[in-house]
């Protein structure tokens, strides 16, 4: 089954998201806050696509503070995981933060929260699957 | 231009300059010229000399070979040595000086002839009388050589000593010439420098101005960005809840629940995030109004037990999941504030909250302390967390900041907690104050409220029926709270009028005709039944102005909103008050404003002083200086005291004399919570020394704006009388007397 990743520190909201996603596209879904443990999970368990959280409070990488745009980053440049695609999903949704985001983490995609209905989160993670 | 000059000048010293050195350069050529000339002729006097000698020595050789009765060989070579001597010596003179060299040249001829023919003669003769040398002939010769060369060498003399003088006096004006061409050119450079001086100086203030604007521009930028930054932030704050709001209204209406527990708990969820929402929108809301100036407060009696106990409940769940242990010692169990209720447990609930999210685990202790000899409690907050590093300690009121930028982003919030709990707790007469060791070391914020003492209740009030001293003037109080109205009867009949109530608009109306009262004290706000004529106290005021039976009788506004009536008698004149009071009233104010509306003859009042200085003795010094019979002196040592004590005698001081530099609470601080209170309450103020100098924009405003003029207190000990004059000057400059208080308020 497909297995796609969720990193986002808020667990309402990762909550929301792996049920949605889970239900939806369908896939199986692995969450969690921690880049280092993104790192790992990547490693461990092969994954088809990524939904990225921005703010991650108190995260970090390797000892050095990171947010999810810095870790979309960081996946962009790993020799083995560079092609995945990445979804962001954030609040921080002011006029240019879009370009701004994209342009600093090489994503592939963008979703603005709170999200208009369950098919702004799932279309796009469907779509990054099928490419 | 000033800098043209400066820059034209130095440029024209130059050929001024290059003249002084010429001058300089010619007159030393001359003065070694004429030196040289002068030796020159001092040397060809010495030859002159030499050449007189020789002759005389070549007069003694032949006298000496005709006395030997021959000519030796010898004498022959002496003889043609000395001739050739002579010859060279004349030769050199005629170069040097040939005006008398020409004479001497001749006249040693003439001799040399003489002698040559007299040589001629004895060797030619041989006889024994012709040995004899003639001296008829060769003397004569020989003495005009002389002469001639005596008199060339006393020309030369006269010539020399004129070369000398004419070289010193030439060296003189040289030299004169050459000291005034240097102090014309040292003046000339003095000048120029005083001028580019001059320019530098202009040229430093407009660079300081410039700075000044750069600064400002730069501050409005950097206010600018943090509003963008906190916008951004906010937009951030509020769309993370509705995320999850929306989200789990989601699930719900797709039914991607896993059981009816979890259907429960999402919408558990929901509640929250909906609460978190509102509580970011209040804040906000907060935070607009007192920058707009528009929150109003209660003034009311707040249980801090109450307070506290309340919010413990607020908090205790979230502490005991944290691993925060959380005690509350609220102190006595009937401590109570003067204060508005919800604002101050707003205020407690921020910094509780705050320190529930700085401190990972611990302990968070709220602690009230009542300083009833001051008139005010301090409530303070002491966690175990993270702290606040020092240089952040004052930055973290600061609208928009957090101790650093990332904080934001790693504990969450809106970033104007703490500047809604100062400006809160500022407004209702207290102070905020944060101490923190440093980064891990724990925090604690601590406010401060004034005490609630009990008014003396005095009973009256009642309605309807006239009470006071038989031959007072009657005052009629229109106002539906009888609490106030209680205390108005209190202070209306200790001050020698009669009082008279209704507690609606109409009742008023009736009491207005038929009890003809001297004044009539409205309150604005009044409520009334659904089918009366006149709805609100503003009603009454406009019947009583436009009914030509009642035209003429003076009432006065007491408004809790002292702007909206300010606004609507601005744009109506229907209504034609004689003045207008702002609850909370002053009981001075309140007797003193309708003694002024009746004209009634006012007692001479004493000008009330409030002296806040942390050294006791200038308030000695004070109290020596100002006659008791024309002052009322109160001195308190601390800036929080006089917060209190203003809170409580609003209106109570005509004068304050204002240190700035106290522990604590300085004198800054006392002008910011001036320029928060209504205005007309707060009195001149007059700061008592010049340091410590503003440290910024926003102190040297409070400064301007809130004091009238500052002293030092050597001035106090230089002059007796100077501080009188301060205070009369002070008192006029702000259009207010001791005996003509009741302008400020009632006109």
């Amino acid at each position: 089954m497909t297995h796609v990743l969720i990193v986002e520190d808020d667990p309402q909201i990762a909550l929301i998201m792996s049920r949605l996603l889970e239900h939806h596209v369908p896939c199986r879904v692995t969450v969690t806050s921690c880049p280092d443990k993104a790192m790992d999970v990547l490693d461990r368990d092969p994954v088809a696509a990524i939904v990225m959280d921005v703010s991650l409070r108190d995260a970090r990488l390797d000892g050095a503070p990171c947010n999810g745009a810095q870790l979309s980053r960081h996946i962009r440049r790993h020799p083995r995981h560079g092609a995945l695609p990445i979804l962001l999903a954030t609040a921080h949704a002011m006029r240019g933060d879009a370009e701004r985001l994209l342009a600093e983490s090489g994503a592939n995609a963008y979703v603005s929260k709170p999200f208009v209905d369950s098919a702004s989160l799932v279309d796009p993670v469907r779509r990054l699957l099928a490419a | 231009m000033a800098e043209d000059r400066a820059d034209r000048n130095p440029l024209e010293l130059r050929p001024l300059i290059a003249l002084a050195v010429l001058v300089i350069v010619t007159g030393s050529v001359g003065l070694v010229v004429l030196e040289r000339s002068a030796d020159e002729l001092r040397h060809t006097d010495l030859e002159m000399a030499d050449l007189a000698s020789t002759a005389h020595r070549l007069d003694a050789l032949e006298w000496r070979a005709v006395a030997q009765g021959g000519v030796g060989d010898d004498v022959r070579r002496d003889l043609a040595e000395n001739r050739t001597r002579a010859e060279t010596l004349l030769d050199a003179l005629s170069v040097r000086h040939q005006r008398d060299a020409s004479t001497v040249t001749r006249c040693y001829a003439a001799y040399r002839d003489a002698v040559d023919r007299e040589f001629a003669a004895i060797r030619n003769g041989r006889s024994e009388e012709a040995a004899e040398l003639d001296e008829s002939i060769v003397d004569p010769a020989y003495d005009r050589l002389v002469a001639r060369i005596a008199e060339a060498r006393s020309a030369m003399e006269v010539d020399t000593r004129r070369l000398l003088w004419l070289s010193r006096v030439g060296a003189l004006l040289g030299m004169l010439a050459a000291s005034t061409m240097i102090g014309f050119v040292t003046w000339r450079v003095h000048e120029a420098r005083r001028i580019h001086d001059d320019a530098r100086h202009e040229q430093d203030l407009l660079r300081e101005s410039n700075e000044r604007l750069e600064q400002a521009n730069a501050s409005l930028l950097e206010a600018s960005r943090l509003k963008s930054e906190f916008l951004a932030n906010m937009s951030h704050e509020l769309r993370t809840p509705l995320t999850s709001l929306l989200g789990f209204l989601e699930l719900l209406q797709q039914d991607l629940c896993s059981s009816p527990e979890e259907r429960r708990e999402f919408l558990h969820h929901c509640h929250t995030c909906g609460h978190n929402l509102l509580r970011l929108i209040n804040d906000l809301l907060d935070m607009s109004k007192i920058e707009a100036g528009k929150l109003s407060l209660a003034t009311e009696r707040v249980d801090l037990p109450e307070i506290f106990e309340s919010v413990r409940a607020m908090f205790a769940k979230q502490a005991e999941e944290n691993g925060v242990r959380l005690s509350f010692e609220p102190g006595a169990t009937t401590l109570a504030a003067r204060a508005d209720a919800l604002r101050t447990r707003q205020v407690l609930v921020n910094l509780v909250g705050n320190s529930l999210k700085f401190t990972p685990h611990g302990t968070i202790t709220v602690r009230a302390t009542p300083r009833p000899e001051a008139g005010y409690v301090r409530v303070e907050v002491e966690d175990t967390g993270i702290g606040v590093p020092r240089d952040r300690q004052e930055a973290v009121f600061d609208p928009f900041t957090q101790a650093d930028g990332s904080t934001t982003r790693r504990f969450g919030g809106t970033g104007i907690g703490l500047t809604i709990t100062r400006k809160l707790t500022e407004m209702m007469g207290g102070v905020v104050t944060l101490e923190s060791e440093g980064e891990g070391r724990g925090t604690r914020v601590s406010f401060t409220l004034p005490l609630w003492e009990d008014a003396p209740m005095a009973a009256g009030g009642e309605t309807g029926v006239v009470q006071g001293p038989g031959d007072g003037a009657l005052v009629l109080v229109v106002d539906d709270d009888p609490g106030f109205r209680a205390w108005v009867a209190h202070q209306l009949q200790h001050g020698g009028f009669r009082t008279l109530f209704a507690g609606t608009a109409e009742d008023g109306w009736r009491e207005v005709r038929n009890a003809k009262p001297r004044v009539v004290l409205i309150d604005h706000a009044l409520p009334s039944g659904p089918d009366q004529a006149l709805r609100s106290g503003w009603d009454l005021g406009v019947r009583i102005s436009s009914e030509a039976a009642t035209r003429h009788v003076p009432f006065v506004f007491v408004t809790g909103f002292d702007d909206e009536i300010r606004a609507r008698l601005a744009s109506s004149g229907r209504a034609r008050p004689r003045g207008r009071l702002a609850k909370p009233l002053d009981a001075d104010v309140l007797v003193r404003s309708i003694r002024e509306v009746i004209g009634v003859e006012v007692p001479a009042a004493r000008t009330r002083v409030l002296l806040v200085d942390d050294d006791p003795a200038v308030g000695r010094l004070a109290r020596r200086l100002l006659p008791a019979d024309r002052f009322e002196l109160e001195c308190v040592t601390g800036g929080e005291e006089c917060l209190h004590r203003l809170r409580r005698r609003p209106a109570g001081y005509d004068v304050m004399l204002l240190d700035l530099q106290m522990p604590g609470t300085n004198g800054y601080d006392v002008l910011r919570s001036l320029a928060l209170s209504p205005r007309g309450q707060e009195p001149s103020v007059i700061v008592l020394s010049s340091a410590p100098e503003p440290r910024d924009a926003e102190e040297r405003h409070l400064l301007e704006q809130g004091a009238v003029c500052a002293m030092s207190k050597s001035e106090l000990l230089d002059d007796p009388h100077r501080l009188v004059e301060r205070i009369a000057s002070a008192l006029a400059a702000t259009g207010a007397s001791a005996g003509a208080e009741p302008d400020r308020r009632a006109a």
